[in-house]
């Protein structure tokens, strides 16, 4: 018996457990609130210059070794202006722009050592369009005009391939990586209105997208790039290798919706880019389903609540913010207005001509007319007849066929015969209606 | 014998009613109002029920058509009849165009109507029919039912394994 109670208990375990997986999986993901406790968790570490430590493993608040490492201002701080975006919370707009107060004050062309990164530029711009201090574009369009004057072999407008193969070298022969260089310095252009040179950048990195490897480890985040920025350029120039991007995207997704990396950043990382391009080019579900996998996995317990990490793998602040930009895509197509309109289905015919007089017939005689039908709605329709008044037409009246199909604008004739008996008693006026009745078919 | 069949004289005219089917519930106690739109048509409109043992007002409506195409709007009550129960009507709503002459048009718009009792289901939404449907409980209750039986047999063999050896 106390085995049997053990049993009995174990089952309920089990059959409650099996129960509550399916309910809790089958909600839909709370995008908001995820981005709500990602920007959270990158407010609580971000340094006083603005920036964050890269690793940021069990950290609740910045290490205060400063300087905050130069490369990750742009990007970690996109995530903060997402996040205002989402939320209206001030707390994010604040934090943001001490990091754009930052970056304004930096100067390659009074500080040799300073590099704007592409993802500064474009923080710069929007939050100069988020505060409305054209200051912050000012600066980046600036610093961006010295560059490509002054690191001409590089950026001047037409060096793009050499650039590429640059970014392609120094990634250690990846293409993978070239692209996620190129896309983002492309989507910088395009913020600071120099159309001309990411137009150009646009034609090179279209040219390399087949040499991205199945086995490059930067291949989705890559491809990533290059779908949200040759989207950007001309989607419709493009059409034939946003399709490649979006089928090679969406063919490489895991079951869970992920895009599998080395290690579990790597997966946060790869999903984030691959999630933003296909938002980018309009491909919500598969989007969502990526999206859906960061919200599944955001840490929501212990000191890190908010960010993405897992037993023994490093928290980035940068890939935080990746995985909020992410989220906040997805949420911005799904905020899209979607509409629709419910054309009724009209049931309409008209008849010609509208009425038969058959005159003065004798009996033992027979006449007859012919009647045109036609459909005037908008769908196919059943016609049938009815013959209704006194008793001439009710019994001698004969409308040939009895019924017809009319497809949409199409007509029918109908024959109309009367055939008095030659033993009609009746004489005088005599009056009926032919009732043609249409319903859709 | 001569026999004169006069004809009224009428202008031609098509008639479109739209939607061209339509679904909705009647409370047998109560009543409900449907809207069609009336298409291309100045008149009266003659509304009648085919197989649907139901009582619809108005019978008559007068309709006239705006200058700029506009559909007309028109709106019908059905009202319940305790006495039928409850039932699904399948059947049709005729809308017939009085234009006096000797050929009319009508339009004949299919209806399904639920005619609901309050407690008392429509056929086949009865228990145990097609329509049924377990609660969320239910599956619960029998999920662990289920799995305790299966595990209880499976100790109880295992038991019996053991003591043939």
């Amino acid at each position: 018996m106390k085995k049997l109670s053990i049993v009995f208990v174990l089952a309920m375990v089990i059959g409650l457990s099996m129960l509550a997986v399916p309910a809790a999986a089958d909600g839909p993901a709370d995008y908001d609130a995820a981005v709500k406790k990602a920007a959270d968790r990158l407010v609580a570490l971000q340094g006083t210059d603005g920036g964050w430590d890269w690793i940021v493993t069990g950290l609740t608040a910045h290490s205060g070794t400063y300087p905050s490492p130069a490369n990750i201002f742009g990007v970690t701080a996109l995530g903060l202006i997402d996040a205002y975006q989402v939320t209206g919370d001030e707390a994010y707009k604040t934090a943001a722009e001490v990091t754009a107060d930052h970056l304004k004050g930096l100067s390659r062309a009074t500080d040799p050592n300073v590099r704007i990164q592409s993802f500064d530029y474009r923080f710069l711009v929007e939050f100069s369009a988020l505060s409305g201090d054209t200051s912050y574009k000012n600066h980046a369009v600036s610093e961006w005009n010295w560059v490509k004057e002054n690191v001409a072999s590089f950026y001047a407008d037409g060096n793009q391939e050499t650039i590429y193969t640059f970014w392609y070298t120094s990634g250690g022969d990846s293409h993978g990586f070239a692209a996620w260089q190129a896309g983002p310095r492309g989507m910088a252009a395009l913020a600071m209105d120099d159309t001309s040179w990411a137009s150009n950048m646009a034609v090179v990195l279209a040219g390399h997208l087949a040499d991205i490897a199945g086995t490059d480890e930067c291949r989705f985040i890559g491809r990533g790039h290059a779908l949200e920025f040759l989207n950007a350029v001309d989607s419709t120039a493009y059409a034939t290798e946003i399709a490649d991007l979006i089928s090679n995207l969406t063919g490489s997704q895991e079951t869970d919706g992920s895009w599998l990396g080395s290690a579990y950043q790597g997966t946060v990382q790869n999903t984030a880019y691959a999630v933003m391009g296909l938002a980018a080019a309009g491909e919500g579900a598969v989007a969502r389903d990526g999206a859906d996998w960061l919200v599944a996995n955001q840490t929501t317990t212990g000191d890190c609540i908010g960010g993405w990490t897992e037993t023994d793998t490093e928290e980035y602040s940068e890939v935080d913010s990746e995985a909020l930009q992410a989220i906040k895509s997805v949420l911005e197509i799904s905020s899209l207005v979607s509409m629709t309109a419910n054309i009724p289905a009209i049931v309409c015919i008209s008849v010609s001509p509208t009425s038969i007089d058959y005159g003065t017939i004798s009996a033992g005689y027979t006449q007859d007319d012919t009647l045109t039908v036609s459909n005037c709605g908008t769908v196919d329709v059943l016609v049938t007849h009815e013959v209704v008044g006194d008793t001439l037409f009710t019994d001698n009246l004969g409308v040939s066929p009895p019924s017809t199909s009319l497809a949409l604008g199409g007509s029918d004739t109908f024959l109309a015969t009367l055939n008095v008996p030659s033993d009609y008693q009746a004489k005088g006026v005599e009056t009926g209606t032919i009732i043609f009745w249409a319903e859709q078919q | 014998m001569l026999v004169l069949i006069c004809a009224a004289p009428a202008l031609a005219q098509g008639m479109g009613i739209s939607p061209g089917t339509v679904e909705f519930d009647v409370p047998a106690e109560g009543s409900a109002t449907v809207e069609f739109l009336v298409h291309d048509f100045s008149g009266d409109l003659q509304i009648s029920l085919e197989d649907i043992p139901l009582t619809v007002e108005p019978e008559t409506v007068h309709v006239t058509a705006s200058e700029d195409g506009t559909p007309v709007e028109v709106e019908l009550t059905f009202y319940g009849d305790e006495s039928l129960g409850s039932q699904v009507f399948n059947g049709k709503i005729r809308f017939l165009a009085l234009t006096g002459g000797t050929i009319a048009t009508g339009i004949k718009v299919r209806a399904t109507v639920n005619h609901i009792v309050a407690g008392q289901p429509l056929p086949g939404e009865a228990a145990g029919s097609d329509g049924f449907s377990m609660p969320l409980w239910g599956w619960i209750v029998i999920g662990i039912a289920a799995l305790a039986l299966v595990i209880l047999i499976i100790s109880r063999m295992l038991r019996v394994e053991v003591r043939r050896r």
